[in-house]
């Protein structure tokens, strides 16, 4: 019965590692294949600007091939990719729900990089099946059919008395039946945890991070044995223990992450996406209609780009479809801003909201440090967001006074195109943003150990 | 061996066991009489620590249970009415559970067939599944567990009831062979004639109290019986 036990639970964590493998090389897949789509379209471009360059070909057409129009926005764009999260074969964490990739345009923000799909930023219920599901979730189901009748099945055989005849204490006894048991379904899940971690992981990097899964695994184990002794310390039957312990269960890793999921999103709603394209809707149309103003006016603020006048002609700017389109997409940046500042404070609303309230469930404090070391938190894809934010800007930046100015590229500047570098998160940084929840996770652990051991010398004395 | 210091136990204002002072030297067999509900297994429990006293001491071998529990529990083996044990696994395998918990130390499986042997139990039976032995069979093997340990001190509590003539014989006889050994036997039971056959005092219990002691060697069966029957009457 426990090994059969032992074995279901060290397949399903088997299956839960496929499957985070499985989906984190889908990931590899698409960011590879985007990286050779984006090369290979360079590589075309290139050799077409030097056919132009060298009289081979015309340039003639609806759009100049070397025009930053056609360059910045089409057939030079580079993608913004973040890499796989180091441990993400372990987690899939957030990656299912926040994107990991973009494409860049030289079109407003809220355009290239749109994320308004978002309605659920936080996912405090583990959604995919993988390896942290069948820690968070399964490891305390399997502890808890093993351990719920630790005293009880004792005393109903009739076993006790005679175990209590012997010289050993039953703190001792209780302690050592939890940890032989327990133990074995711990060793399973950080076996398959540094096996996935070494196999699968980013290389060496990963080691602090798989060391931090298994202090993770063994507080979340020593947190759910203590509750197992405690509850059966009250002397009550089996079968009330089960339910006990099924209660505490359905509690910590369904009630509280699904109540804490609702009262975010109903207390700190998302803006709705319907609302949002209403509003890029709007600022699109207001801004298309004043658009050869918004132009003049960007130039008179920027006389630099300004194309040069022709000599002798009288210095007038010539409102061309290409500037006007991206002056009216930053004017719609501008306007869309408020609306996308909303939508972050949410996140940043609900995130301080459960960041609070999570103390309340170590099966939420365990998915949340879980995650972060996995490097499929929250605060990571924010972080992707903020620093594609900040390269879009760069790309318009590099290409908007070419457009001004109707400047034409060459082909040695296809190289040079500025390109996007992810800077990973420090662990330093993840270990700063988990020590509260590690803390908070060998506090309950310690709690839950030490109650049982009190309860258990009460134990004793009503025998 | 053993010895019950002003012994009390009381559950609320229900007085289970009332000042009991015994003595049982090192192969002495104790035999405890008395009517239900008179204190025989709230005797025995205190001596095992399952339950604490309210004054007084009970002492195992010169240790006080509570001061010393692992070291008292060493010294001694205990056999309930019914030893209950491991429906699943095998009397071998019961015993060397047991034996391991009780001495801390791994037998052989050879050594194990000893105690098994020297406790009555056919050999054949020893592999077999505890759900199908009798209840004899079950005491011989919860005193199989008594000689692994090298206890010297015996608590049973009606060990016997329920045992047919000829198991109840075989059952004495084996606490005889042991108390000639040095073991302190003490035993609650309701044989008489078991009692004064196999025991070297009787004491009988009353409401708590112990209210008298003999030597099984200056009384004959029915006066035994008929002291027992006149405590019960008033
Ligand atoms: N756990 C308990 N709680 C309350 N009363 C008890 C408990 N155990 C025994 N008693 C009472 O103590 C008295 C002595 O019981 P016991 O020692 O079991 O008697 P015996 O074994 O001689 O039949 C009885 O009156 C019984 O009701
Ligand atoms: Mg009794």
């Amino acid at each position: 019965m426990a090994l059969a036990c032992l074995g279901l639970f060290l397949a399903l964590l088997l299956y839960a590692l496929a499957s985070g493998t499985f989906q984190q090389q889908r990931q590899q897949q698409t960011l590879a294949a985007t990286a050779q789509e984006e090369t290979e379209r360079l590589a075309k471009l290139k050799a077409q600007l030097l056919r132009i360059e060298s009289g081979k070909a015309s340039a003639a057409g609806f759009l100049d091939p070397r025009s930053g129009t056609a360059i910045g926005n089409t057939s030079g764009v580079r993608y913004i990719t973040m890499p796989p999260a180091p441990l993400g074969t372990l987690s899939v964490g957030l990656g299912d729900l926040h994107p990991y990739f973009y494409k860049l345009s030289l079109r407003s923000k809220s355009f290239t990089l749109n994320n308004e799909e978002l309605e659920n930023p936080l996912n405090l219920l583990s959604g995919p099946f993988d390896l942290a599901f069948g820690i968070v979730i399964l490891f305390p189901l399997f502890l808890i059919a093993l351990n719920y009748n630790l005293l009880s099945a004792e005393r109903e055989q009739g076993t006790l008395a005679l175990i209590l005849s012997q010289p050993i204490s039953l703190k001792a006894l209780v302690t050592g039946k939890v940890l032989v048991r327990g133990g074995a379904l711990v060793v399973a899940a950080v076996a398959v945890t540094l096996a996935g971690g070494l196999l699968f992981g980013a290389g060496a990097a990963v080691f602090p991070r798989l060391l931090a899964w298994t202090a993770i695994i063994l507080l979340y184990g020593l947190f759910w044995m203590g509750l197992c002794v405690w509850v059966n310390a009250w002397g009550r039957s089996s079968a009330t223990n089960a339910i006990a312990l099924s209660a505490f269960w359905l509690g910590f890793c369904l009630i509280i992450p699904s109540a804490l999921n609702i009262a975010a999103s109903a207390l700190y709603p998302i803006p709705s996406r319907v609302e949002m394209i209403q509003s890029l809707r709007t600022a699109g149309k207001e801004a298309q209609e004043q658009g050869s103003r918004l132009l003049s006016r960007y130039l008179e603020d920027h006389p630099e780009f300004a194309p040069a006048p022709a000599p002798g002609a009288p210095p007038a700017p010539a409102p061309d479809f290409g500037s006007i389109t991206y002056a009216v997409q930053m004017e719609v940046d501008k306007r869309t801003e408020p609306v996308l500042a909303r939508f972050e404070q949410a996140i940043a609303q609900q995130q301080a909201f459960v960041d609070r309230l999570r103390y309340l469930s170590p099966a939420v404090l365990a998915q949340g440090a879980l995650n972060e070391f996995s490097g499929t938190g929250l605060a990571r894809y924010r972080g992707f967001q903020l620093q594609a934010e900040r390269f879009h800007r760069t790309w318009q930046q590099y290409f908007f006074p070419k457009i001004f100015q109707k400047a034409k590229l060459t082909s040695g500047e296809i190289d040079t195109l500025p390109r996007f570098r992810y800077q990973e998160e420090s662990l330093e940084a993840v270990v700063a943003r988990s020590a509260p929840l590690l803390a908070v996770l060998t506090l309950l652990s310690l709690l839950a150990g030490g109650l049982s051991l009190a309860s258990l010398r009460k134990f004793k004395r009503s025998l | 061996m053993l010895q019950a210091l002003n012994l009390s136990k009381a559950y609320g204002n229900q007085v289970a066991l009332d000042s009991l002072n015994l003595s049982i030297a090192a192969g002495e067999i104790f035999c405890l009489l008395g009517a239900n509900g008179a204190g025989k297994t709230t005797t025995i429990n205190l001596f095992l620590n399952f339950t604490a006293p309210t004054s007084g001491q009970a002492l195992v071998d010169g240790l006080d249970v509570i001061q010393h529990p692992l070291e008292s529990k060493r010294r001694l083996a205990y056999i309930p009415e019914t030893v209950m044990l491991y429906r699943n696994l095998s009397g071998l395998e019961n015993l060397d559970y047991f034996a391991s918990l009780g001495t801390q130390q791994k037998y052989t499986r050879s050594q194990l067939e000893t105690f098994l042997q020297r406790a009555g139990l056919a050999p054949d039976a020893a592999t077999k599944r505890i759900g199908a032995y009798s209840k004899g069979m079950r005491q011989k093997v919860g005193i199989a567990i008594a000689i692994a340990k090298q206890a010297k001190v015996l608590l049973l509590d009606e060990p016997t009831s329920g045992l047919d003539p000829a198991a109840s014989n075989e059952f004495s006889e084996l606490l005889t062979q042991l108390s000639r050994e040095g073991v302190a036997v003490l035993m609650a039971t309701h044989d008489l004639f078991r009692a004064k056959e196999c025991g070297t005092r009787v004491g009988i219990m009353k409401r708590g109290r112990l209210v008298q002691t003999m030597a099984t060697s200056e009384i004959g069966h029915t006066e035994l019986e008929g002291i027992y029957l006149e405590h019960m009457r008033n």
